[in-house]
């Protein structure tokens, strides 16, 4: 049973003002309908006010319609897709080719770009190190390229320096590296000098492979190598360096080999002393030559030239002195 | 006869058009439902027609590459009633049907069931003017018809040649060429009224769509429900609608009569709807799920929840038994049936030598249908179902797409019909004239 329950509300005459103001005074949380959101009525009572009206009529608009028909037609649907992008790309490309103050303006904002990226630590160099040469190549290698560092990865011609490089006498093979770290590797592989040709007042240092492998001012800089002059002494390098070899006892005394009238040789020993080597057989004659010296020490006598060209025949030049010294103690005999 | 002669010309040409275009939008506009279907012409096909075969059968295989479907808004008894409303429901199904395809049609060819059909036989005799039947004589001897005063207001959608006569042979269906005196022809005339067909233009057109061709649905429908046999020897196509029952009778593969019965399933519905007092929604979904004609006992104990959506607590949980369902729906089925009996016995559908009853149509899914409608209607009923179609999606191959279905055979083997041949010269010689004349008259 429900409690009976009729009391009479108090109604007191307030102005409506006044009622509202009571009203919010009793329930601070209840606002008149007309002021609440929708979203204070979902918070408030949990239920989702829809926000958009459903749509009942699933029917295309007449625009929407005439539009997709439009759109399905073929010539359009290509114009739209294909023609005019194609269209937009060509007007951009030809405002960009008759504009030239853009131009110069993308231009210069591309090089920007570039030299933004080119002055990155990545791309700068600060060394440069030379690997398999002696120190004075490494010093005239230096010294020709006249590299200013720091200086960037894409300032240098590295195919370029390696040719610089390349063209100098030493070097055979020259290899070049960035390495990370702004580090310029350049491997070396320097000619190794094998003889010293004199060619007039030139010295040059040659390899075994006949090419030039330096100069020198003073045949006292390298005295460990033999010395050949001559002209076209270079291409019988290795019969010289074979007469080198057997001259080994006489090393000391020996200054050099020369080329005579292009054919044959001429080993030049110290005090003026000229063993004159045949075309063919040198190094027998030669050979003979160093017997005699030891069984006679011939070298040690007073002689300018052996003349060893004949073979049947050695003839002995002696010297002014010694011609003098033998006529005069023939004329007292 | 001029006009119609003309318009329904143009349409021919529109047709010859599309075709050639290779897409064509078929649309049915019913009481419950407009269907639209886009098909799409084998070239090839086509081309090899072009090639050797005549009026006749100009077009071969085809392919149904959309199909959309909405709720008909605007219809009543499968006519036009409100223009605005179907107009978008036309809209509807044509863009889902475009968008299905990703084709743009501009052409379609249109059914509907509504509009009063009504059947005349025609019948016109000729001499043969040389000795051989040419295409000259058949235009002659349709046009040797005479035409029956259907009255102000109506229009012939269809006239058939339906049976050649030449001399001593009674049953020709293509006389050309074959060697006689006199040739007679019989014609099926089938007129509608002439305002249903011009809202359907109208309503077309503002669609930004052209006709191709318009079809009775009840033509349509026993195309694709009937099979060949049926339509040779003799067979009535029941196809019951939304909002009327289209009835079409076919021999000897042409249709010899059609009428409809301004009565369908939504009827039922309403039937439902004002018996059990709940809303038209709601009583089309318990008629779908529980609706039948033959009770039995188990359908006494079977009890289904009806809501009335009212919020009124004590109407919305009411509950019915099914058999009281069935009691609310057999009469009005029964009586549609029964008005199909009637025209079936106006058109002497009893003489023919097969009479074989096909019921299709969404209505005709009612369980327990096939079995009442064998009790009204003759012994030989079945349930027919459209034929198969290359591309037709599973969704659409239910009993209620039979018209459309039967639209895109249409649309693809087209009749000859009366306006397929050129009216003789002396009928037609000062017309083009006169009709240019009065061009520059109305347009400066």
């Amino acid at each position: 049973m429900q409690p009976i329950n009729r009391i009479e509300p108090k109604i007191s005459k307030m102005s409506p003002l006044e009622s509202i103001n009571r009203r919010k005074q009793d329930a601070p949380n209840i606002a008149p309908l007309g002021e609440v959101s929708a979203e204070k009525i979902e918070r408030l009572f949990g239920q989702k006010t829809p926000k958009k009206s459903i749509k009942l009529d699933p029917a295309p608009s007449r625009v929407g319609y005439k539009i997709q028909r439009l759109w399905l037609t073929p010539i359009v649907r290509n114009g739209v897709t294909i023609g005019f992008p194609l269209m937009i790309i060509f007007l951009i490309g030809l405002y960009f080719l008759t504009n030239d103050n853009l131009r110069a303006k993308v231009s210069g904002v591309m090089l920007e770009a570039q030299s933004n990226i080119q002055a990155r630590p990545e791309f700068k160099v600060e060394l440069m190190k030379i690997d398999g040469g002696t120190e004075e190549l490494a010093k005239s290698i230096r010294k020709s390229l006249n590299l200013q560092f720091p200086t960037n990865s894409f300032d240098l011609d590295l195919p370029k320096i390696k040719n610089q490089i390349e063209q100098m006498n030493e070097v055979k093979v020259a290899s070049l590296y960035l390495r990370p770290g702004g580090l310029l590797e350049v491997q070396l592989d320097q000619r190794k000098p094998l003889i010293i040709w004199r060619d007039g007042p030139k010295l040059e240092m040659v390899d075994s492979e006949g090419e030039l492998a330096g100069l020198l001012t003073s045949r006292l800089d390298r005295l460990d190598l033999p010395l050949i002059a001559g002209t076209a002494a270079k291409a019988h390098m290795f019969e010289a360096l074979e007469l080198y070899a057997m001259a080994e006892p006489i090393a000391h005394r020996l200054r050099g080999l020369r080329r005579m009238g292009m054919r044959r040789w001429d080993a030049i020993l110290d005090r003026g002393l000229i063993i004159q080597l045949p075309e063919d057989n040198p190094l027998d004659a030669l050979n003979r030559v160093l017997a005699l010296d030891t069984a006679q020490q011939i070298l040690t006598r007073d002689i300018v030239i052996i003349d060893m060209r004949d073979a049947a025949r050695p003839v002995l030049r002696l010297t002014d002195h010694a011609t003098k010294i033998i006529r005069a103690s023939a004329v007292n005999e | 006869m001029q006009t119609l002669y003309e318009t329904q010309r143009i349409m021919r040409q529109k047709r010859r058009v599309a075709l050639q275009r290779g897409v064509v939008a078929i649309l049915d506009v019913g009481t419950s439902k407009i269907v639209c279907m886009i098909l799409q012409f084998d070239p090839s096909v086509q081309m090899h027609a072009s090639e050797g075969m005549g009026a006749i059968a100009k077009h071969g295989a085809f392919r149904i590459i959309g199909v959309a479907k909405t709720r008909s808004r605007g219809v009543k008894l499968g006519e036009i009633s409100t223009m605005e409303e179907t107009e978008r429901a036309v809209r509807t199904a044509v863009q889902g049907a475009q968008k299905m395809a990703n084709v743009r049609v501009d052409h379609v060819m249109a059914c509907f069931s509504g509009a009063n059909p009504k059947s005349y036989g025609l019948a016109g005799e000729v001499e043969v003017e040389t000795g051989n039947v040419t295409d000259m004589d058949i235009s002659r001897v349709l046009a040797a018809c005479d035409a029956p005063d259907f009255g102000d207001g109506r229009e012939a959608i269809h006239a058939m040649p339906v049976n050649f006569a030449l001399d001593q042979n009674p049953s020709l269906s293509d006389p050309r060429g074959q060697i006689g005196h006199l040739l007679s022809v019989d014609m099926h005339l089938l007129t509608i009224d002439t305002r249903v067909i011009q809202n359907l233009i109208t309503c077309i057109k503002r669609c930004d769509l052209e006709l191709a061709g318009v079809v009775s649905s009840a033509y349509a429908s026993a195309i694709s429900a009937l099979v060949e046999d049926e339509q040779e020897l003799g067979a009535a196509c029941i196809d019951i609608g939304g909002g009327s029952t289209s009835v079409s009778v076919f021999l000897r593969k042409q249709m010899i009569f059609a009428d409809s019965v301004r009565i369908g399933g939504d009827h039922v519905t309403s039937d439902l709807s004002s018996g059990l007092q709940i809303p038209k929604n709601t009583a089309e979904r318990i008629k779908t799920i529980h609706g039948g004609v033959v009770a039995t006992s188990m359908d006494d104990r079977d009890m289904i929840d009806v809501d009335g959506q009212s919020g009124d607590w004590d109407h919305d949980r009411r509950q019915f038994t099914r058999s009281e369902i069935i009691g609310i729906i057999r009469p009005r089925v029964e009586e549609i049936l029964e008005e199909v009996y009637h025209k079936l016995q106006a058109a002497r559908f009893d003489t023919l030598p097969s009479q074989r009853i096909v019921l299709t149509g969404g209505a005709s899914q009612i369980p327990g249908m096939e079995g009442l409608a064998s009790r009204i209607l003759g012994q030989q009923v079945r349930l027919g179902r459209p034929l198969r179609v290359h591309g037709l999606p599973q969704a659409a191959t239910g009993p209620d797409y039979a018209a459309p279905v039967g639209l895109a055979l249409y649309a693809a083997h087209p009749q000859d019909e009366c306006w397929d041949f050129d009216l003789p010269a002396q009928k037609f010689g000062v017309k083009p004239m006169k009709r240019a004349l009065q061009w520059v008259k109305e347009n400066w």
